[in-house]
Order: structure tokens, then sequence, then C-alpha cells
């Protein structure tokens, strides 16, 4: 099955393939490019799966609950990996950027704290070294820490394929592990708009143990600095639907008035209303809706108080 | 499919012929011999396949081998074999950071990561940077004190914010 | 026999023996072991119904593979696996009873293949209506699980009721129950609840098995338990037991798990299929959860009454342990809830009774503390519910009825001296149990303290005999290849008992500590000890190679004084060289083993160079009732902690952890602080984290990141061992065991201070924060 190969100077090739052909497999390629990897996808529509970081899909491989033809690496595309900030334009994220990237990039640090603050809780620092921002929104979990701080970007999709496409994240969800890209179609990136002002953020999620991978509840506030006070409030919420959501009808609330107590339980009650939570064995929709109301009022509340150290 | 990669291994260069659904972790343990990194789950949730891949902490279970065509790759054995976080090591078996092993190499290649990283962590450091290594005898403790005082040694004896 | 003296490495911090390997990543487990090109991989076929018939199970598709080498179902093999109740089919049979069951085995040229091949094999059910609560199995018209259950071989211990699901029943009475409760002035009644929670020992189960061309097979395993699982598998397998030879590989963690005969039988049949090539199992991850074992579901009605002085008058609990699909495992852990189920306290009337139920489950196993962690869950916090109603402090009701030195706890049986209460004081200490509650981080939190007391008794029944043989190597002379050879029957997994036994051996000999290493286990040469026992080792195995030493330093000495001509007793040996008090000569100790001695008329004697030492614990007491007769001893020990709940969501933080226990005399304290922390925090993750969930027999959350073990994350800012030293009459000076029970009070003691501070009781584990957060509603 194997030779040994020299350790040193030119090595010989250690030859590790499988004599037995029979086994049902992929074939890895590396795209060089977007038209070659585009060009891959249609080869066999349906039975070609884009990597990134591989996180989630190499895990899905190996248990066989994927069984592509083809997978196709995205990681060495140029294009793909542009991380740039243009303060007339916004944030471009390169769909193969990884979380520990766009955390050590200092626009982002500066100008988009919710980000940085909802990356810090993804999984673990080995898989935010190779998990990627585009990835994440493929997988388009319904429990994602990732996507409610995206929402409230009001980000945009960048779809390449046929023909390039822009659709905002929020149409782009479609449901727990669905999204609009079709079968020959990628995400090329994301395009986050400058924030209307100096962004204040905050998330907080709900777990079993602090260490769990798994949200039981997350919400996401995000406002901004204009005039010496805090506008355009944006919220959005994650497990508590089959995909992330906004919820205008609160934010509208936050932005007609000053956020006084009162107000703020009336935005945390139309978040609860606007909540469609699934029972599942992690927890019940009657906890879930019930605990969208305090993290909802503690994630105003800790916007509110950053607000107010930012101003002084 | 096959395909032919290099790697470089705790300084090795390995010319290897891998199929495209073998992970960075088969080649390393099933075929480089290199079995101090640990198979625990192969979902990357425990964090026993810890390694450096081009200088970074990455799990070798959620990488294919051919992913990994041309890059630098450190485990276990070439962290203990530099000498470089002998003081680590040191510390780890000072206060019983290990019980049955299995999770200690990987808690070895996060830790080290993490040093050299940050040489002074505080304690939430510490702890974010450990939060995907899962150890089930030692209960985190022991481990804990022993990156405290690995990163103490580093600085000649000064001392640190307690736990 | 010579007084023995020497124990300079006793008593102080010594080094993990093997830490350096296992920080360069040297240590080899089964799966890092080199067993050549021939090595076959194995996948196992599991059942994907909880409850059926099989209709069919055809191979073909799987054996037309190219590259798979064999395909065994049910019908190639028909015995059962059990060490008391042969219960557990080595494949399914006409019946399959759990999802997870293995229903095939393949073996294949790699591992992918091996696991693809798998998916071919064609399996047709006919389903069977299923039974998945341990109280509903007790139902008269629930499914039976085992039909033919009297069929089963079984030792006598085993009480089953044929034709219901009930595997095992055993129960303790003492007292008259009706003047218990006619003297109680309180009664309080409740059920409480522990979900089945999986071992998860960061090692997978593994085995190796090879067929030799003399018919002899070798099995290497992943396993606290070689002699166990020789015996049973041989016996499943219808080999003679001298054919089947266990060799221990390193264990990467147990817990429990690794006590039985899981998996490993596979490998034996696979490779009796495939003569002269070793067969490699290593399971993945989600196998763990649903094909090897987890720690039983408990269900707990308890009953207890006090008088108006504050002492219990009575107690009546029924343990109902879920078994799963196999009961084997659960014997002795249900006999120790009818010894220890009281709780450590003095109660004149008592009826204990344990259940041991089948279910359409994955079997269970006991899991660290064999089942005292879930009896205390119930036991301490009904103690704290009762001191409420009495209007008295927790602490002090407790040492009201605390159970001492003296006291009669069973018929014929008298307790030994203990050190709870000093444990009990010591923990309430550390955690300012006298203090008001301390102010909250927020003002949406709330704090309280709560304990527990706790003891776990050793059973008789799991301690056979312990033997140990000390050997010195002729051949060996450079000190680097460690001359004096430990054997042992049991396997240290991650404790620290191979350092223990350095450390004995090189005091009690009198040689260096790097001339000793402690040989892993091999069946065919390690001294037997059936079955495992990897929580008691300090204590049994302890004895063992005291005894051994011992042994072989009297027949070494024996030998000097006849040459010297000189008493025994002005012999020593000092740093590895023997040394006469009397005449001042001395003779290094390998000198003497190579060359032998010289007497005065030129000739030479040799020595003896083997010792041999056996343990076998004293029978405490003639009684009527067998179960009595089977502990040699209790541990006891205390937890304590303080919490922070948030209100609103539920959410327990705990803030500090002291633990307290007598472990009689701390040979190694660095070692015992160790297990008392990693024992506590593995509670920690029981009570707050986990939980294998399934909904009618259908497992959910059979992965790492969707069961939720504690991470670094929520270890508590504050984590304490304190150590008390009340000497174990028969244990190695003084020493008894810890690790087994090191956390067993940890779970009342949360559910106590979560009430403190809330006011709200949470009778089920694990305390999630939907859990508070329901409780808080009412």
């Amino acid at each position: 099955m194997y030779a040994e190969g020299e350790q040193d100077g030119n090595p010989a090739i250690l030859q590790i393939t499988d004599e037995v052909e029979s086994l049902q497999t992929f074939d890895y390629i590396k795209a060089r490019d977007l038209p070659e990897a585009i060009a891959l996808l249609r080869t066999a529509p349906g039975s070609v799966r884009p990597l990134a970081g591989g996180t989630d899909l190499v895990p899905a491989l190996r248990m066989g609950q994927l069984r592509p033809r083809y997978v196709v690496d995205l990681k060495g595309i140029a294009a793909l990996q542009e991380l740039a900030y243009r303060p007339d334009a916004g944030l471009y994220l390169g769909a193969v950027v990884t979380f520990d990237r766009l955390l050590n990039q200092n626009e982002v640090r500066k100008l988009y704290p919710l980000l940085v603050e909802a990356a810090r809780q993804i999984a673990s620092p080995a898989v935010r070294n190779r998990a990627t921002v585009g990835g994440a929104v493929c997988v388009a979990a319904a429990y994602s820490d990732w996507l409610p701080a995206l929402l409230c970007q009001d980000a945009v999709v960048l779809v390449a394929g046929a023909s390039e496409r822009r659709i905002p994240l929020a149409t782009f969800l479609c449901g727990d592990g669905h999204t609009q890209l079709a079968g020959d179609e990628l995400l090329a990136g994301l395009w986050l708009p400058t924030p209307p002002g100096t962004a204040v953020g905050s998330y907080h999620k709900l777990r079993l143990g602090h260490g769990s991978r798994i949200t039981l509840v997350g919400a996401a506030v995000q406002a901004h600095i204009q005039n010496g006070r805090l506008q355009d409030w944006r919220l959005a919420l994650t497990a508590v639907g089959p995909k992330p959501f906004r919820v205008p009808e609160a934010e509208a609330l936050l932005n007609a008035e000053n956020p006084t107590a009162a107000v703020i339980a009336e935005a945390a009650a139309q978040a609860q209303a606007a909540a469609a939570p699934a029972d599942d064995f992690r927890a019940s929709a009657e906890y879930r809706r019930a605990m969208v109301g305090v993290l909802v009022r503690r994630g105003i509340e800790a916007v509110l108080a950053r607000g107010r150290g930012v101003k002084s | 499919m096959k395909h032919e990669i290099r790697l470089y291994v705790n300084g090795h260069e390995h010319r290897l012929e891998v199929e495209s659904h073998h992970t960075l972790l088969d080649v390393l343990r099933r075929h480089l011999g290199l079995t101090g990194t640990k198979h625990g789950c192969d979902c990357g949730e425990c964090g026993a396949c810890s390694i450096w891949l081009d200088d970074r902490l990455v799990l070798s279970c959620l990488i294919l081998a051919a992913e990994a065509d041309g890059a630098h790759v450190v485990t276990i054995e070439g962290l203990a074999a530099s000498g470089e976080f002998s003081h680590l090591q040191e510390a780890f078996i000072e206060h019983h950071g290990m019980q049955c092993g299995f999770c200690t190499a990987g808690f070895l290649m996060a830790a080290a990561a993490l040093l050299r990283a940050n040489p002074r962590p505080d304690t939430a450091t510490i702890r974010a940077g450990l939060a995907g290594n899962l150890c089930r005898c030692t209960g985190y403790h022991g481990i804990l004190q022993a990156v405290q005082t690995a990163s103490r040694i580093r600085r000649g004896g000064k001392s640190e914010s307690s736990a | 026999m010579n007084p023995v003296r020497k124990t300079q490495w006793l008593g102080r911090p010594f080094p993990r023996v093997e830490a350096g390997f296992k920080v360069a990543g040297g240590i080899r487990y089964l799966d890092d072991m080199d067993f050549g090109p021939d090595l076959v991989y194995a996948a196992i076929v599991h059942s994907t119904r909880p409850h059926a018939r099989l209709v069919k199970v055809d191979p073909a598709p799987a054996q037309a593979l190219a590259g798979v080498l064999t395909v065994l179902t049910g019908r190639d093999v028909s015995g059962r696996l059990g060490h008391a109740l042969a219960d557990r089919p080595i494949l399914a049979q006409d019946r399959v009873r759990y999802v997870g069951e293995p229903v095939a085995v393949v073996a294949a040229v790699t591992p992918e293949l091996a696991a693809a091949a798998a998916q071919q094999v064609e399996v047709v059910y006919e389903d069977l209506p299923g039974v998945f609560d341990g109280e509903q199995a007790l139902q008269p018209d629930a499914p039976l699980v085992h039909p033919d259950m009297d069929r089963y071989e079984r030792r006598a211990f085993v009480h089953l009721r044929a034709g219901t699901n009930l595997a095992h029943v055993c129960s303790n009475r003492r007292g008259d129950m009706e003047v218990g409760w006619r003297t109680a002035s309180t009664i309080i009644a409740d059920t409480y609840q522990v979900a089945p929670i999986q071992h998860t020992a960061m090692e997978p189960h593994g085995a190796v098995a090879q067929c030799h061309p003399d018919g002899t097979i070798t099995l290497w395993a992943s396993t606290q338990a070689p002699f166990m699982q020789q015996a049973v598998i041989a016996r499943a397998l219808g080999l003679d037991p001298r054919r089947l030879h266990v060799r221990a590989a390193a264990v990467g963690g147990g817990f429990g798990g690794k006590s039985f005969v899981s998996i490993e039988a596979l490998a034996v049949l696979l490779a009796m299929a495939l003569p002269d090539r070793p067969v490699k199992l290593v399971l993945q991850r989600f196998e763990e959860f649903i094909t090897t074992f987890i720690r039983p579901a408990l269900v707990a009605h308890v009953r207890m009454g006090a008088d108006r002085q504050g002492k219990l008058t009575a107690l009546a609990a029924h343990y109902v342990w879920d078994a799963g699909a196999s009961a084997d495992a659960l014997i002795a852990s249900a006999w120790a809830a009818t010894l220890a189920g009281t709780g450590p306290y003095v109660i004149p009337h008592v009826e204990l009774t344990s259940s041991v139920v089948y279910t359409n489950h994955t079997p269970a196993a006991p899991m660290r503390g064999n089942g005292m962690a879930e009896v205390h869950w119930a036991i301490e916090q009904h103690m704290d519910r009762m001191a409420a109603a009495l209007g008295m402090d927790p602490m002090a009701f407790r040492l009201h009825n605390l159970i001492k030195g003296g006291d009669l706890i069973q018929d014929g049986q008298v307790m030994h001296a203990i050190g709870l209460e000093q444990c009990l004081h010591q923990v309430a200490q550390a955690v300012h149990w006298q203090a008001g509650p301390s102010r909250p981080s927020a003002p949406n939190r709330r704090r309280g303290r709560g304990l527990a007391a706790m003891w776990s008794p050793v059973l008789r029944s799991t301690v056979i005999a312990s033997t140990a043989v000390v050997r010195l190597e002729p051949e060996s002379t450079a000190q680097d290849i460690q001359p004096v050879v430990v054997e042992v029957g049991s396997m240290d997994t991650g404790q620290g008992f191979a350092t223990l036994a350095v450390q004995l051996v090189s005091s009690l000999l009198g040689v260096p500590p790097e001339w000793v290493r402690v040989q892993p286990v091999d069946t065919a040469r390690s001294p037997i000890q059936e079955p495992g026992l990897s929580g008691q080792l300090t204590w049994s195995q302890g004895n063992a190679i005291v005894r051994a030493v011992q042994d072989l330093r009297s027949r070494l000495l024996s030998t000097v004084a006849q040459a010297w001509e000189e008493p025994v007793g002005a012999l020593d040996i000092v740093d590895g060289v023997i040394y006469s008090h009397a005449s001042r000569r001395s003779l290094p100790l390998w000198e003497l083993v190579q060359a032998g001695v010289r007497r005065a008329d030129g000739s030479v004697l040799y020595p003896d160079r083997r010792g041999e030492g056996r343990f076998e614990p004293a029978a405490p007491g003639e009684s009527e009732n067998e179960q009595v007769l089977s502990v040699a001893h209790f541990s006891t020990g205390a937890q304590a902690v303080e919490v922070e709940v948030d209100m609103e969501t539920g959410t327990v933080h705990v803030l500090h952890i002291a633990s307290a226990f007598d472990v009689g005399h701390a040979l190694n304290p660095d070692l015992v602080v160790a297990q008392i922390k990693g024992g506590a925090m593995q509670a920690l993750s029981a009570t707050l984290c986990e939980q294998v969930r399934r909904v009618e027999g259908i497992p959910l959350n059979a992965r790492l990141g969707d069961y939720h073990l504690a991470t670094i994350l929520d270890l508590p800012p504050v984590v304490e061992a304190m150590v008390v030293q009340m000497p174990q009459g028969d244990g190695p000076f003084g020493a008894r065991s810890v690790s087994d029970h090191a956390g067993v009070g940890l779970a009342p003691a949360i559910a106590n201070a979560v009430a403190q501070a809330t006011g709200v009781r949470i009778t089920d584990m694990p305390i999630t924060p939907e859990l508070v957060w329901r409780a808080l509603q009412r």
C-alpha cells in the first residue's frame, strides 16, 4: 500500500493511495480562478461541493452525510481572498477570508464591533483559523452566531455564476441549511456598507455549557452614534426560527423613541412576537421565546451602556 | 483520485501520493507514523488532533491532505524535539496537567500557539485559547496552572494575576 | 519478615512516571500501535431500530466489494457476553434491542472501505413495540426486551424475574419500618431523576485481534479489565481461555466505560475468520454514544422521616436503573445502592430496593462511583429538605445524623474509623458556610452555597483478591532499562497507579525509583485480577505490591544473611546497596543478583529474584444477609460549592468548589489532589451540561458538539481539594483509594446551592438553564 520515502534531499514519493478503487468517493480539485471553479460546478451539476475552510464540509464527507462527486477547493482563488475596507464603499469580505483574519483586521476591529464580538464566539480558536466568512453563510445554520451580526450590517451577498448576482443577505438565506445559491453558482464575497455612524454592538447568546457549540438563542443588537445619540438600531435573532432574521418592528420602536425601560420592554416583546422557535431536545419553544425577551433587553441595554462609553 | 503533494513536517520534507478523501490527520498518523496527534472525534469537536499548519493552530481532522500541499506542519513530536516549549511541557508535568494523556498533545499545541501569540496571557485569554480542547480527566485546573506557570517562566519569574 | 523502614518516596509529591512521554506524544495507545502491513480494518453495521425482528441480514453486497475480506452476521456466532449475566449477543440474533447494536461486522483492507462496505450490508427489520423508560418497563403490559432471560447463563447473585423486564432486583431491610414512620415527626417523600450520560473517555474504544498459526489468539485492547475481557470473551465464543491472550494497551481514559467487554469480541471474531491477520476495530465517536456503554438513567423514589430532635428514623428508597438492553454491568451498582443508599447516616429503620430494568436503550455501565453519584443526588438533596422542614441548618442536621466510627451500619458490621466529619467541616469552612449570602455580580443574579456528604462502599464482590509480583531481571544491568519489574493484573488508566507502584517498590525495596518499571497487563504473564477495579487500585493492588516487595526483600536479605553469617535484622538495602549495620559490609544489589554472594568457604549463594504478594480483603463478619458480607470498607468525603444563578435565564455559574476526602494516607498528595479536582469537574459537567438525548430509542445528540462536555470555560474560578487522613486499617500504609468517588457529592451540593440561591429545588439532573427557569416561573 505504501513505500517509504526518503527524508532528506529530494524525497521519493510515499504512495499512500488505496489499492482498492471500488470505494465510492469524491475527487478533490483545487481551482485556480473563479471561471475554472464555476466551470467545474457546471460539469456535474448538483454533485459538486465547493470547499472553503472545510470545518463543516470535511466531517460531513467523512460521515457520509454528503456524497459529492467533486470537491472544489476555493482557497487558492485570489479574488475570493480579498479583505478590504473603503470608507466610501464599506467592507468587502472575500468568501474564503477566515474568521481569524477578520478578527485581526484593523478597520474591522475599529468599525464593526458587533462582527468582532460575534466572530470571537464562533467555535474554537483552531476552527476560527480555518472557518471562513463565506462558508458560514453557505452553511446557513439556523443557530449561526455569525449570521445575525452580518444581518445587522445590511450585508449583501455577491454570487458568481453565469451572471453575477447581488442579493441582500436576508433574502439569500432560505432556511436551515438552505440558500438561494444555485448548483452552478458560488458565493464570491460579502459586501458590508459603511456603518452610518460609529457602530456600537452587542451579541448575547445562551448555551447549555459555556463551551458548548450549539447556541440555544442568540440576539445581536447594533446602533450607530449620530449627532451624539444612538440611532439606526438593528436587531437580529438566531436559533429561534428556520433562519436568523432581523426584527424591523423592534428596530422601528427603538428608532422612534428614546429607549426608556418601557420602550426596551416593548422592543423585546416585539422580538418575542417575531420569533418562531422550535421545540427540540435542546430547548423548548417556550423557553426560547422567553429568552429572546431577556437577551434582546440585555443587548439593547449593553449597546446603550457602551454607547455612553464611546461618547464620553 | 490521487494527488501528489509535498509536505514539510517537523522540518522534514515529504513527497506523498494521497487520495482525495485522506485527511491530514490520516496522513500524519497512518502514513508518516506520527501518532502523537490523536484521533478523538473526526468532527473538529475535541481538539485531540490539534497541530500547526503554516504556524497556525488547526484541527488536522478537518483538513484534507490534498489541501495542505506545500504546507509546513508541526506536530507534538516536532514541538517536543524543538525544545522551544520545554518549559511548557515541564509545567504540564509539575501541575498534573495530564492524567490519561490522550488530550495532552492537543492541549500542548494549543497552549504553545497561545503563548507564541501572547507571551503574557491573562487567565481569560488562556481559557479562550484552550476552549476547543476537551479533557475528561484533569478538570482543566492543572492545565490552566501549567500554562500560567509557563508564561511566568518565559518572563523570568514574575507572577501573573490569579485564576 | 523484616520490618520495613524505608518509605522515603511515600507521602510526598512524586512526579507521574510516564509524564515525560505523554508531553512528547510518545505514549502509544491502541490506535497508535504498529501492526504491520497485513493489518485489516473492521467496521460495525449498527441496528437503526430500537426494537425489531431481524427479517434479513444480507452481507452479499458488502462482500462483493473488492478489498472486503469478510462480513460476519449473527448467523456466524451465537454467543452472549456478560460477566454476571450473559445477556448481550456478540452480534444480534433474531432481534435487535437498541439503535447501535452490532448486527454485522465487516473487515476490509482500509478503514474507509470497511466503513463504506458496512453501509452496503442489507438489513431488513420488522419493528416491534419498544420500551424506553425504566418505570414503564416495569408495568405488566410492557413489551419484553429479553423474553428468554431465564435461559441466560448467570451467577447465583443475579435475581431476575423471567417474563418481565426486571433483570435484577435486590433489597436491604433492617429495623421495623412501621416503627420508623410512627416515631417520625416529619416525613418527606419525593422522586429524583438522573439523566443518562456517556463516559466519553477521550480515547475511543478499540481492539486489535490476531489468530496465530498455533490457534492461539492475541487481543490487544484499550481496557480497564484485561482479565475480564479474557474470561468473558472466551466464554461467549466457546474458547478455552488459555487460547485467548489479552494484552492491555495504554488506556486513554475509561471511567467505567472500559471496565466490561464492549466491542472487543467483534475483533476476536473477525480474527478467527481471518487467520494470521491482525484485525483492528476502533470506534468512531458517534459509536461511543450508541454502541458501547452509557451511565444509566436513574429514578429514585425516596421517603424519609425524622423525629422532633432531628434524628432520622426511617428511610424507604427504591432505585430504578435503566439498564438499556444489557443489565450485566449494573449488578454491582444495584447492590451498592442497597448498601449505601442511605447516605452516610445512622438510620434505624431502612428499606432499600434496587431494580435493574431492561429497556430498548444502549446498554448501561456504571461510571466513576459505581452508582453512588446517582444515589447521592437523591439522598443529599433530600437531607437538605428534611433540614429545612425541621428548621435546622443543613450542616448541623448532617452532623447530627452522621455515621461515625463504631456505629452499627448493618447487621454484624461496625463502621471503621472515618474522617467524614472533618471532611464536612473543611469544605464548609472553605466556602464560608456560616457567612450570609455574598453579593452577586449583577442585579439579576443570586448566590447560594450548598454542601453534601458522601460515602461509597468498596464491594468485596469486585475485589476477590489482588496479586502482585515484583521481580529482578538479572540480564539487565544499566539502570535505564529499569531492572525491577512490577507485575499486576490491573491497568493504570490515567489516575497514576503506575507512579504509586514505583513509589511503593522503590521505597520498600530500597532502590532508586528510576530502577522500577510497571509492566503493562498481559493475561499470559501478569497475575490474575478479575474483575477490573480501576477505582480501588491503591488499596487492593497497593497492598499486594507491598506484600510482594516484602517477600522479595526478605528473600534477598536472607540469602545475604546466610552467606555473611549475620542476622537478617542487621541488613538493610539503601539506594540499591545491601548494607550490614553489624559488620559494615556492603554489596550492590545488582552484584548479588548477577554474581551471587560469596560465603566464607568460597561457595556462592544466589537469591530468589521474585517476590509475590496477595491481598484478600478480610470478611467483615457473619451475617444472614449475603450483601452485607460484600462490603470491605467505606470511603467518605464531602463537597461544597458556591453558585451564582442568573434568575432570568436559569444559568448556573459555579464560583467555588471545595472537596475533601478521607484518603487514609495520601501516598502521593499531588496525585490525590489531581484526582479530587478532576473528579469534581467531571461531576460538574454531568450536573450542568451532559445528557444522552433520545426519543423513542432514537439517539439525538450522538456527537460531542451536541452533547456538551464541560470545557475550560466552565472551570470555576476557585477549585480546592483537601485531604483528610484517617488511616485505613487494611490499606497500604493506611491508604485507601479516591479516584472512583471523587465527584460523588458534587451534583447534590450544586443542587442544594441552587436551592439556597433561588428558592427552587431541581430534582432532575442535569440542572439545565431551562429547568431552573421553569422552576422559577412556578
